[in-house]
């Protein structure tokens, strides 16, 4: 089909766009991220950009905030035409981003970050002029934030509210959230869209990235849809439907995406990861898991669900002997053995046959100047002494063709490869020495949504036909519902509550956040 | 006893003044990211052009003024590479270390020659009470000023910034060149005095090889200090007692029928640059307190990969 | 206008090649203009760099070059800069020494009238015949076995003096490049202190200048006729130089010893304690450092150990710093190693050609041995670091 169906509202001349972007090519090692992109901004709409995981979204917006400069294309801002080479350019014309992860210094406290964007404040002026500038307007704007608290304090929730009071600060005409409001809760994220209404009725605009369709549908006044870095069109919200939607997010691959439910077993087996009243602390030295409890059955999903930031993280790398449990332990029981591997270390625990996908996979989870036989090779679990490089190349092509990574050959460097062919080497990799169990974070991130899917099923039928129990934590809750058994949720430390697959998602969200 | 206090206070000063200072100058560039290997080549560089200088100007002022600009140039040359540039902080460091070694043979070497030929007499500071307290005072003045500079303004805040995160800071809307450049030039100048004043203050006279390792150690005391203005003090007060007293060891010692050659004297500043940092790292509360700049010596590269 | 960098969609194989060479070229030239300031004709200059590449005297720095080369380049690949070959280097001459002189051989006095006797005892040489205490030295085992001893021990001794950077990096994150360089220092006091007391040889000369007796002849390497070059010294670059290439084509370790350079926390989250391969890394590049000492020890034209009088010229001759140049120029691609330190090892004998040709044509230059060194070398890897950047990354120029 063509991708022409959709642009009828490009015609549009009412308003002049106050940003406009017009054929922007982005090209990195193994994908073109973007091709031939248009986009316009028009003053007091909510613009919605919608793709999935690896369409270029992220790219454009850093590309209009100026982290990454355009091979090809030009952009304007208020119908002058702009080089935008550094946030400080973007900035000045207007635009101000909101990240996903919050851009804050986690060192300084929030005085001292946004004195950093302030230009009314010199650089020889005190923080604590700064300081009270920032309690009086944040009581103007009602964003109660502590001026002197440093940021790895804060929650996520209020780092995004320090990033917003930030762009408010800057006098903003364009804030854009890339995927800032995708990880929140149902009510933490109605609180962000009140303030986007709010901020587009005094005639600021809004740009809002997300790969979730809901989110696109529900506030916003356009979308623009982007598939495998190409404009596939631009909608207006009331004219279209959620089928539409789909069907422009993800063309022909629809069909894959709708094969119904995994398969579970009802009956579980024996315990096999027993957890006792673990404490670990974050790389701030406060503890971040305070006395967590569980266990997990053999073939078994455990889920961890929570807002980003509490604790999660600290748990699944203390799972994977990659920190330091001050206080608890942690069990095995394989083959009727107990094995205590508290503080073991993650060499005696991997050997055990534990997979691990941490989070940042592309930093930590492969090498991108090797090969992807090397990024195999490398595991302990799959060579000896001397490296085979044959049985290692007819391992890397048969998970090569089942995942469907794609890549010029096993021999290439990784980094050749996009994130999402990355993310699925690193995957293939671990569930090939799962033997026992699976420890992960955030096991899908960035791929799309297909290999999303596949990534997910492959863990559930590992778990069930070969009985290996998993603990996932991620930041989406939707993964967590899909695929769990059991669903914990982890707030500021601990698990304030633990439900049955076949919860509510409301009844989550609502301990996620309280 | 108030005098022999005084004494040894006068007689320890210009150690402290040239380690603190040059230290001070280290804490202030590694500060905003820079990890900084040329600092040895940049201090021995130093000692060597305050030497020529001072043969031509024959003002001990004039020739630190000088010497503590150019220094702060080869600073913000530094800061530009491993900034604007995706280049290791670590090869740029250490090739220009070896280019400053050479240059400050290649240039003070003649003059050491024509001094000697000529019989010129240097004009260097007079180590009397005087001069030496009012360094000591400047010093601690400047160390007091950085502090105040790095923890209370918005400058510094900058140069946290960009030492912990610079693509975060950058997003935050500060230039990250433009701060390292300001960072290490002021870094620099202060490396660069330092080292003039280990000449002017200290040996008065240039050899072969002179100020090589003063640099590293100075590097190992701004380590053992968390980068720490305030701090910085008491480390460069150890460092100093044991380059000032070592000698006074081996001849206690000998008193007792120990004796330690003075090839070990010569090596234990070096000895402890190495293992007194390790006093830090050694403790938990104090790790975490003077953990390095979380970006130090990292490529900051603004398209780098994040998915 | 601005200046862009950004990454190459494709890396480009013309400039591994090309970059090193230009960087060569550059760094020479502009060496040549720095001396050229003072007054070093340039011609002579570039006559002597080139002589260096025929003389035979290189064929020795080349060899050596090789052997260090493939020790930096095997911590450089685990990204750890191990710039304390220097130290390691001399380490290796201290335990050459110590075996040389007393275990595998030994010195002692004789009365002046026996020494006669010793003239033609099989194992025995006459190490000092001073009419009033002479000296000799008894061979105590097997030369080739002594030999052996040397270079073992001389690479024990590098690779333990380069575990304590390693040791404090891995498990203290304490900078290996500030701590490398430091030790240096202390190696070099160190080796005053044992080869002016410990070592401290009994004949005349060793009495007044602070040094080492000669060692027995019999445990020195074999010269390679019209050479400077010895046949052990050669074997162990081959033989280090072909194991190594080995051990990462074929191994798990050498795997992730090239994994720690390129990703550590990927070694850290499948479950390899990372820390350890880089106590490996540079406990085999001291090891190798240990041995290219003691191979200079061993020499027939030094054969002895003397205290270092300035620290700018080491009985190492900085070949631990100038084998930083080989092997950055190598791309740390170990098969270029040989090539890059040939040019290398023509460039250092160039510049002792034209320090000596100066000496004698303008004395009045008075160019030391360090200037000419450490000029060329910085530069060269100066402009090195800089065009390096270009294999991966291109810099475009905005309006
Ligand atoms: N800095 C980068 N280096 C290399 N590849 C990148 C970089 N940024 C993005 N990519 C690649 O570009 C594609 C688009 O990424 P991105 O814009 O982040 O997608 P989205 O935000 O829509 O998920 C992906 O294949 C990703 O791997
Ligand atoms: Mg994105």
């Amino acid at each position: 089909m063509s991708t022409q169906t959709f642009f009828s509202l490009n015609g549009e001349k009412s308003l002049n766009p106050i940003i406009s972007a017009r054929g922007l090519w982005k090209s990195f090692p193994g994908v073109v991220a973007l091709k031939d992109v248009s986009l316009d901004v028009l003053p007091g709409e909510i613009h919605a950009i919608l793709g999935e995981n690896g369409a270029g979204k992220s790219t454009l917006l850093k590309i209009l905030y100026g982290i990454y400069v355009p091979d090809k294309g030009d952009l304007f801002f208020g119908g002058r035409k702009v080089v935008v080479t550094s946030p400080q350019d973007a900035v000045r014309n207007g635009l101000v981003l909101v990240s996903q992860v919050p851009q804050l210094i986690d060192s300084l406290t929030v005085a001292e970050n946004l004195s950093l964007s302030l230009s009314q404040f010199g650089y020889v002026s005190s923080v604590r002029k700064v300081s009270k500038f920032l309690l009086e307007k944040g009581r103007e704007y009602g964003v109660r934030v502590d001026p002197d608290i440093e940021v790895w304090k804060l929650s996520y929730t209020q780092k995004q509210l320090v990033e917003v009071l930030r762009a408010l600060l800057l006098n903003a005409k364009v804030i854009a959230f890339d995927e800032a409001t995708t990880l929140l809760p149902h009510a933490e994220k109605e609180k962000l869209y009140d303030f986007m209404k709010l901020f587009k009725s005094k005639g600021g605009s809004v740009l809002l990235v997300t790969h979730k369709i809901p989110e696109a549908m529900e506030v916003s006044d356009r979308i623009t849809v982007l598939r495998r870095g190409e404009v596939v069109g631009t909608v207006r919200t009331s004219e279209t439907t959620l089928d539409q939607v789909r069907y422009m997010m993800f063309g022909e691959r629809l069909t894959q995406l709708n094969s119904g439910k995994y398969e579970k077993l009802g009956e579980k087996g024996s315990e096999v990861l027993v957890v006792r009243d673990l404490w670990v602390r974050s790389d701030y030295g406060v503890y971040a898991v305070k006395g967590v409890s569980f266990s997990v059955r053999k073939g078994e999903i455990l889920g961890i669900a929570g807002v980003a930031g509490n604790g999660q993280l600290e748990l699944i790398q203390a799972l994977a002997g990659l920190r330091k449990s001050e206080r608890g332990s942690i069990r095995l029981r394989i083959n009727g053995n107990e094995i205590d591997v508290t503080n073991k270390g993650s060499t005696a625990i991997r050997r055990l046959g534990i997979g691990y996908i941490p989070d940042e996979p592309v930093k930590k989870g492969v090498s991108l100047d090797n090969s992807i036989e090397e990024n195999i090779a490398v595991h302990p679990r799959l060579t000896r002494f001397l490296i085979r490089w044959g049985d290692v190349k007819s391992l890397a092509t048969d998970l090569v063709r089942e995942f469907s990574i794609v890549t010029p050959s096993t021999n290439a460097k990784a980094k050749v490869l996009s994130g999402g062919n990355l993310m699925k080497v690193l995957v293939a990799r671990e569930l090939t020495v799962s033997k026992v169990a699976l420890v992960a974070y955030n096991p899908t991130r960035g791929l799309d949504e297909v290999s999303t899917r596949y990534v997910r099923r492959l863990i559930v039928s590992k778990a069930v036909s070969e009985g290996m129990c998993v603990v996932v934590a991620s930041e989406d809750l939707d993964e967590i519902m899909e695929i769990s058994d059991v669903i914990a949720v982890m707030n500021s430390g601990s698990f304030v509550g633990v439900f049955k697959s076949g919860v509510s998602r409301e009844e989550v969200e609502r301990v996620m956040v309280s | 006893m108030i005098g022999e206090i005084l004494n040894v206070i006068i007689a320890m000063s210009p150690i402290f003044v040239f380690l603190y200072l040059a230290s001070l100058g280290n804490s202030l560039v590694e500060k905003s990211g820079i990890l900084n290997l040329a600092i040895d080549g940049a201090y021995t560089l130093g000692v060597a052009l305050v030497f020529t200088l001072l043969v031509f100007v024959n003002d001990p002022t004039l020739a630190l003024l000088i010497t503590s600009l150019l220094i702060g140039l080869l600073g913000v040359l530094i800061a530009f590479l491993t900034t604007k540039l995706p280049i290791s902080h670590g090869a740029v460091g250490l090739s220009i270390q070896f280019v400053g070694y050479g240059l400050a043979s290649f240039l003070a070497y003649p003059m050491s020659l024509k001094v000697r030929a000529e019989r010129i007499s240097l004009n260097t500071y007079l180590t009397i009470p005087e001069v030496v307290l009012t360094f000591l005072t400047l010093s601690v003045v400047i160390g007091v000023l950085t502090y105040l500079l790095i923890y209370r303004t918005k400058l510094g805040a900058a140069i946290r910034a960009v030492g912990e995160n610079p693509a975060g800071a950058s997003a935050l809307g500060i230039n990250v060149l433009k701060i390292r450049i300001v960072a290490t030039f002021l870094g620099y100048v202060l490396i660069g005095s330092a080292s003039s004043l280990y000449l002017l203050l200290y040996t008065k006279n240039w050899q072969e090889g002179l100020g090589m390792g003063y640099g590293w150690i100075s590097f190992a005391i701004s380590l053992s200090s968390g980068r720490h203005p305030l701090v910085g003090i008491a480390t460069s007060i150890i460092f100093a007692t044991l380059i000032r007293y070592a000698y006074v060891l081996q001849d206690v010692l000998v008193g007792y029928g120990i004796s330690i050659s003075t090839f070990i004297v010569i090596a234990l500043p070096f000895i402890a640059a190495v293992f007194i940092p390790l006093v830090v790292t050694a403790i938990p509360q104090l790790r975490r307190r003077f953990a390095p700049p979380k970006h130090l010596g990292k490529i900051f590269f603004s398209e780098e990969r994040s998915v | 206008m601005r200046l862009i960098v950004v990454k190459r969609v494709k890396t480009s194989n013309l400039y591994y090649v090309g970059i090193p060479v230009l960087s060569i070229l550059a760094g020479l030239a502009l060496s040549t203009l720095i001396f050229a300031s003072i007054g070093v004709p340039p011609d002579l200059f570039i006559s002597e760099i080139l002589a260096g590449f025929q003389s035979p005297q290189t064929l020795r720095y080349f060899a050596l070059l090789v052997i260090l080369g493939v020790a930096l380049t095997m911590s450089f690949r685990a990204s750890i800069w191990n710039i304390g070959a220097e130290g390691q280097m001399i380490w290796g001459m201290l335990a050459g020494g110590y075996i040389a002189l007393f275990v595998a051989a030994q010195s002692m006095y004789v009365s002046p009238s026996d020494l006669p006797n010793y003239a033609n005892v099989p194992g025995v040489e006459i190490i000092d015949a001073s009419p009033v205490k002479p000296v000799i030295s008894v061979l105590l085992m097997d030369p080739s076995l002594g030999k052996l001893l040397m270079v073992l021990f001389g690479m024990l001794a590098g690779g333990l003096w380069a575990l304590i950077p390693a040791v404090l990096k891995a498990y203290l994150d304490i900078d290996e490049v500030a701590s490398t360089l430091i030790l240096n220092y202390v190696a070099y006091q160190l080796f005053n202190h044992l080869v002016s007391y410990n070592l401290r040889g009994l004949s005349v000369q060793a009495r007044q200048f602070f040094r080492t007796d000669r060692m027995n002849s019999a445990l020195l390497f074999n010269l390679i006729p019209g050479t400077s070059v010895t046949v052990q010294e050669v074997l162990m670059a081959v033989i280090f130089f072909v194991s190594v290439v080995l051990m990462y084509r074929y191994t798990a370790v050498g795997l992730r010893l090239k994994i720690i350079g390129s990703n550590p926390q990927l070694l850290r989250s499948v479950g390899v304690d990372e820390r350890r391969y880089i106590l490996l890394a540079m406990f085999l590049s001291g090891m190798l450092a240990g041995a290219a000492g003691v191979s200079i020890l061993a020499n027939p034209g030094i054969g002895k150990l003397e205290k270092i009088a300035n620290v700018v010229s080491p009985p190492t001759m900085n070949l631990g710093y100038t084998a930083i140049l080989v092997s950055w120029l190598s791309i740390l691609d170990l098969r270029f190693v040989p090539i890059y330190a040939y040019i290398v090892a023509s460039l250092f004998q160039g510049s002792s050609l034209l320090q000596s040709e100066i000496n004698s044509l303008f004395p009045e230059l008075s160019l030391t041995g360090a200037a000419l060194t450490y000029i060329p070398i910085g530069s060269i890897l100066v402009v090195y670091v800089i065009l390096r950047i270009f294999t991966e990354y291109s810099v475009r120029i905005m309006r």
